[in-house]
């Protein structure tokens, strides 16, 4: 009797503790924790859109990598993007909703106009912006919340300078550049100018436009192509650079051109055409590159949007890294500053990317050159 | 014991299963059903929504394809560059949709440009830009088929931008659709959408970037969804409805693909929503089910305590059985079961209690018996090896026997309660009781206070639950053995008695007769002695007479010792006659011997003969002297003694009371115990030949136990001897015989005398020494022959001599006869038995004198003739008497 009574409530318990069980599931489903919430801003819409889409697109399969794997400390990420419409007021009021929501931190800005806009807002709410692609050493060697993936442009404009000088051979440069984005553009001439000067060239002709504006490239491109020039340099983004070779070559000018890493999206090659092929570019990716993480990265992406990945894709899935890896790593309480400043270094999808005291990150640079429409790395990777 | 549920809560959980089992299964079941049942509905519901929007879409693009198609046949009829320019721009301005329409040669480059609002600027930049490497212009040319773009970045338009291609021969028509036509396009969608329920329909391009979208953002920032599972289906041709996720979220989308620009449509609602019913209809289920279990659990605990009421009040009538009290059965019993249950416990209650009443009885009556027995009682267990015991349980009197309380008696060991000297017999009776079960024994136990105690122990070995258990009962044998020493001494002391009872019985007949022989002799050598002639003669008769005179002496001490006569009882001061005494003893013991006295000063009196008593004290004096040849020192000490019942000193048969004891102690050479078992006895003696008679302390006892009294002897070899003598202590009676008249002097006379004795040889010295007087003397040999004398003689005879001892008719009756024949004629009574015995008896009888046998005829002769000048006529005798 004993016994039955016992199975019967050993019975009875198994059914309690499943319907406790139940409840605790279905509870905890509905108690499901807070999500991280992470900002994005760049441009997603117009001119620059390229840059911003598959940059989101990058930091978007980061986060849905960590989610997949949990989410960070059992929280799950959600990504909030934004468009910053090239525009500061936009850029500043976007960045104020997502802080304003509570991001942990805004992946962004894509350019560095927008960077330096933003940089001050971010500083006086203490939250992290972390810049896939912004090159501009307005925001080097500052104690701020300003981090980066990216080298400083004058990296770039360094080493393109000098490939100009050392392989085609520029002397009279003529060089155009966005004032739309001349927080980047500008350091990025200087830094060129000074290199290429150094080594016995010269920039004999400087053209400007803003992107989007009702300023015809074509006289620009005509411009830029005056007799005497041995070699453009267009410092502006993929459109608008595709726009300008397909007009310097519309003119029938077959002077070379080089072109800065801004525009070095699948884009340019898109809307470029034949005009862009033989273009030099200074670049930090390398989309032949054999790294294992970028090659899963690479087939990832292409499953995941239908598309190859660009330089802002790979930056922005490093910059979503960094942040949600410091976070992750994060002791309690810390600040994502001190944490990310205290993780020093995490592996990108092609290399090492480390962060010194400011925030900021050297990378390799290198020349590429576009050919049978496709980037190709030119001498030393 | 194991801790079982309670019987409430395992009904409780019992009804629960019961309840809440079926309806749980039935509740899962049919949410189950109606989740499957109302996915299957939304999904199908939705799917049709999806392909509805699917036409529309389709419908609505026909129309810019129609119109671009019919450019291009326009073109395709061969028109110049500025008819080309004019063609473009009337389609931009009569299409709703077209923003911009381009016109591109083989090659790629932009031949013809229009713009809506004619935008000349932009169409000089334009113009002659190379678009081949565009995904849509190699495509165009490979299908021949209008084709809708993928969005994209474009050029012309500076943003992302649908588009229309057409191959115009080698040539190919480019149509830019405006986004804010396809937007207003997705709200009539929106607005044909039926229920009202919040459904998003979301129009994706062949890659699964947003094309429309309720958020038009998402449409202009080109989110790519491939991602979502109705995407990827719909983009697969798979479509369908599917379960999918976003940011958390369930949603439920159907897509379909559609035909003409090869998008998706999917029509996506969140779960919540979509299972809205479903999700009431659980909760419904739930809150019934939860009412159910709720229910389920109240009637389970109303029913379990209805039903577990009676057991908890049988299990506390139980306790109260346990402790004592019998009231038994539930109040209200509300099933048979328990009604016979409550009939069966009350049964077995009442046969428990009168169990135990029995029990309390028995073991009353067995602690009684336990603590109520003379005897102590050991309950021990026997160590397994059997070499000691540890005692369990002992009873009041062991306890009181030992001197220990009950505590310390359990705490002490077998060896500690015994005697040394019984110590080491303890492993003897502990094999005789693993051998034999029993053993009876004599041992010494040791008191707490360290007496020693006799018992004896009867011990047997029984077991008990298991264990080997000793039953001891231990009788305490001091008294006993006491009682028994004195016991033994008792029938000794009885046993001398009756011994020198008939020793005395024995020396009283011989002396009688011995009597009579020497009366003969003397009396016989008396009367000789008148007749003989010659000293020489006269000498030898004198020594006859002597002879017979100490014979007669002898006889007299025997009838003495053999109690053959009665003292003289008078109140005697027993100190005056010691101190009268010690002064004659004093002359004869010798100076060597110190006699001292200790005389108790208020000595009772005692009933006695002075004379006889102070002989016993010279026979026990004597005695003293002869025990000490070598000095020593004679004590002679008086004291009362009260004597009680069971007093050692108390000799057997005597009655307890007021006694005085005379103790003559010496010092001399003491006796060993069988010569004072026998000191007491006629003719015993230890002295050498000649040294004594043997009758002196036989003549004591005799003379004392006369006396109601009787003689203790305590002695030891060489310790002395002690004698004494206890009488009892008498009042003031004196039985002093009256002074006898003197004796005249012995002569004849003529007068006829009566002698009566069955004696021969005394009858006749009577006869021939009295008729030698002068006397006529007649001789009867009997009673009965001296009464016939006496009648036949009557008037003549003027004294009888009557001997007592007579056959036929004793001397008594015959004293009686003749005194009623004749009171006047005097008797004189001669008796061979102490004269002070019968002299009062005689004296009452009617005798007038009293003559001692064996007397000298002289005695006989003046006695006769006192008697006879003393008789008067007319008064009887007054009664003469010789001792």
């Amino acid at each position: 009797m004993g016994t039955r009574s016992t199975s019967t409530e050993r019975c009875a318990k198994v059914w309690l503790g499943l319907a406790l069980v139940l409840a605790s599931v279905l509870g905890g489903a509905c108690a499901k924790p807070e999500p991280v919430l992470l900002g994005f801003v760049g441009p997603l819409v117009g001119r620059g859109a390229d840059l911003g889409i598959s940059g989101r697109d990058g930091a978007l399969l980061a986060v849905e990598q960590w989610n997949r794997r949990g989410g960070v400390r059992g929280r799950p990420v959600r990504l909030l993007a934004r468009d910053d419409g090239q525009d500061p007021e936009v850029a500043l009021r976007v960045d104020r909703e997502l802080l304003d929501q509570g991001v942990i931190a805004i992946l962004g800005h894509m350019t560095s106009t927008m960077s330096v806009a933003a940089v001050p807002q971010m500083n006086e709410r203490r939250v992290v912006m972390m810049s896939p692609t912004s090159t501009t050493p307005l925001l080097s060697g500052r104690d701020d919340y300003f981090f980066r993936v990216a080298a400083t442009n004058d990296e770039y404009a360094v080493t393109l300078a000098r490939h100009l000088r050392r392989g085609p051979g520029f002397t009279r440069v003529a060089v155009v550049y966005d004032l739309g984005n001349r927080a980047y553009t500008e350091p990025w001439i200087a830094a060129f100018r000074a290199e290429l000067e150094a080594d016995g060239g010269r920039v004999v002709a400087e053209e400007v436009f803003v992107s989007g504006a009702e300023v015809p490239l074509a006289d620009v491109a005509l411009r830029a192509s005056a007799p005497g020039i041995d070699g453009i340099v267009l410092v502006a983004g993929a459109l608008d650079t595709a726009m300008l070779c397909q007009h310097v070559r519309k003119l029938g000018r077959q002077v070379p051109i080089a072109a800065a890493e801004w525009a070095a999206t699948e884009r340019l090659i898109e809307l470029g055409g034949a005009a862009v092929e033989g273009i030099q570019l200074s670049q930090f990716f390398d989309r032949e590159s054999p790294s294992p993480a970028y090659v899963a990265f690479r087939d990832e992406y292409r499953q995941r949007f239908g598309a190859e990945p660009g330089f802002s894709s790979v930056a922005a899935y490093d910059a979503a890294q960094a942040v949600l890896t410091a976070l992750a790593e994060s002791q309690r309480g810390e600040p994502l500053k001190a944490a990310l400043l205290r993780l020093r270094s995490f592996p990108g999808l092609q290399g090492e990317v480390g962060f010194d005291a400011f925030g900021d990150t050297r990378r390799r640079t290198f020349v590429a050159t576009v050919q049978d429409g496709r980037f190709r790395v030119v001498g030393d990777r | 014991m194991k801790r079982l549920p309670p019987l409430r809560r395992a009904l409780t959980a019992r009804f629960l299963v019961a309840a809440v089992l079926p309806l749980a299964v039935a509740s899962t079941l049919a949410v189950t059903h109606l989740t499957r049942a109302t996915r299957n509905e939304v999904g199908e519901r939705n799917l049709l929504l999806a392909r509805a929007i699917g036409g529309q879409i389709e419908v609505f693009l026909r129309e810019p394809v129609a119109a671009l198609g019919t450019l291009g046949a326009v073109l395709r009829a061969g028109v110049s560059g500025g008819d080309a320019h004019a063609l473009l721009a009337a389609q931009v301005a009569t299409s709703a949709l077209f923003e911009a329409v381009l016109l591109l040669d083989p090659s790629g480059r932009v031949t013809e440009a229009a713009f809506r609002g004619g935008r000349p600027t932009t169409r000089r930049e334009v113009l002659g830009l190379d678009l081949s490497h565009q995904g849509f212009f190699r495509e165009a040319l490979a299908t021949g088929e209008p084709t809708w773009t993928d969005a994209f970045l474009s050029l012309t338009t500076g943003k992302v931008s649908l588009a229309l291609c057409l191959r115009v021969d080698d040539r190919v028509l480019l149509g830019h659709v405006d986004a804010d036509e396809l937007w207003a396009f997705a709200q009539t969608l929106r607005l044909g959408h039926p229920g009202g329920r919040p459904v998003d329909i979301v129009v994706l391009d062949r890659r699964g970037t947003v094309v429309i979208h309720p958020d038009p953002e998402l449409a202009h920032a080109q989110v790519n969804l491939r991602g979502m599972e109705p995407v990827a289906r719909g983009l697969a041709g798979e479509g369908g409805t599917y379960r999918y996720r976003v940011n958390g979220d369930e949603y439920l989308g159907s897509s379909v693909w559609v035909r003409g620009p090869g998008w998706v449509v999917v029509v996506a609602e969140p779960a919540a929503s979509a299972f809205a019913p479903v999700i009431e209809a659980a909760w419904l289920l739930g809150g019934a089910l939860g009412g159910a279990a709720l229910l389920a659990v109240w009637f389970a605990l109303a029913q379990g305590r209805r039903v577990a009421r009676p057991f908890a009040e049988f299990a506390a009538e139980a306790r109260g059985v346990e402790a004592g009290t019998y009231r038994v059965g539930p109040a209200n019993p509300r099933y048979r079961e328990v009604q016979e249950f409550a009939a069966g416990f009350r049964r077995m209650t009442e046969a428990v209690r009168e169990r135990e009443a029995s029990l309390r009885e028995s073991r009353e009556r067995f602690v009684r018996l336990f603590h109520g027995t003379n005897d102590a009682i050991f309950v021990q267990q026997l160590d397994p090896g059997g070499t000691g015991a540890r005692l369990v349980e002992a009873n009041d009197v062991a306890c009181r026997l030992l001197g220990y309380d009950r505590e310390s008696l359990a705490e002490l060991s077998l060896a500690d309660a015994l005697a040394p000297s019984s110590r080491e017999l303890v492993p003897v009776l502990l094999r005789d009781l693993r051998d034999h079960g029993a053993v009876l024994a004599d041992l010494t136990l040791l008191g707490r206070d360290g007496r020693e105690i006799p018992v004896e122990v009867n011990a047997h070995r029984f077991d008990l639950e298991g264990q080997e258990t000793v039953l001891s009962a231990v009788r305490d044998t001091t008294v006993r053995k006491r009682l028994e020493a004195e016991r033994q001494d008792l029938e000794l002391r009885l046993s001398h008695s009756q011994r020198m009872e008939a020793v005395g019985t024995l020396a009283g007949g011989i002396a009688h007769d011995f009597n009579n022989l020497l009366h003969a002799i003397g009396g016989y050598a008396e009367l000789a002695a008148r007749d003989a002639v010659g000293v020489r003669g006269q000498r030898h008769l004198a020594q006859i007479r002597s002879a017979a005179d100490r014979g007669t002496e002898l006889v007299r001490g025997l009838l003495a010792f053999s109690r053959r006569g009665e003292p003289v009882r008078r109140s005697v001061d027993l100190n005056a006659e010691v101190t009268q005494t010690l002064e004659l003893l004093a002359r004869v013991v010798p100076r060597s011997i110190e006699i001292r006295a200790a005389l108790a000063p208020d000595l009772w009196r005692v009933r006695g003969d002075p004379v006889l008593l102070a002989q016993v004290l010279v026979n026990l004096g004597t005695n003293a002297r002869d025990a000490m040849p070598d000095g020593g020192e004679l004590l002679v000490e008086t004291g009362n003694a009260s004597l009680s019942a069971g007093d050692p000193c108390l000799d057997p048969g005597a009655p307890p009371g007021p006694y005085v004891c005379l103790r003559v102690a010496d010092t001399g050479i003491g006796m060993a115990p069988a010569t004072v078992a026998r000191i007491f006895e006629p003719f015993f003696t230890t002295k050498g030949v000649g040294e004594g008679t043997g009758l002196g302390l036989a003549t004591a006892y005799g003379t004392v136990r006369d006396h109601g009294g009787w003689i203790r002897c305590q002695s030891a070899l060489g310790r002395g001897t002690t004698f004494e003598v206890y009488l009892p202590a008498g009042a003031e009676v004196n039985a002093q015989a009256p002074p006898p008249a003197p004796l005249p002097r012995a002569e004849g006379g003529t007068e006829t005398l009566l002698v009566v004795d069955d004696e021969e040889a005394v009858l006749d010295l009577a006869r021939e020494g009295l008729e030698d007087l002068g006397y006529r003397v007649l001789v009867a040999r009997d009673g009965e022959q001296a009464v016939a004398e006496f009648r036949e003689h009557q008037g003549e005879i003027a004294l009888v001599v009557l001997d007592l001892g007579l056959p036929r008719l004793g001397g008594d009756r015959c004293l009686e006869e003749l005194r009623r024949l004749s009171p006047r004629v005097p008797v004189l009574v001669a008796s061979g038995y102490s004269p002070t015995e019968q002299f009062d008896r005689m004296t009452r009888a009617g005798a007038q004198g009293f003559l001692a046998k064996p007397y000298r005829f002289d005695a006989l002769a003046r006695t006769v003739r006192a008697l006879l000048e003393a008789r008067d006529p007319s008064t009887p005798a007054s009664p003469q008497g010789v001792e």
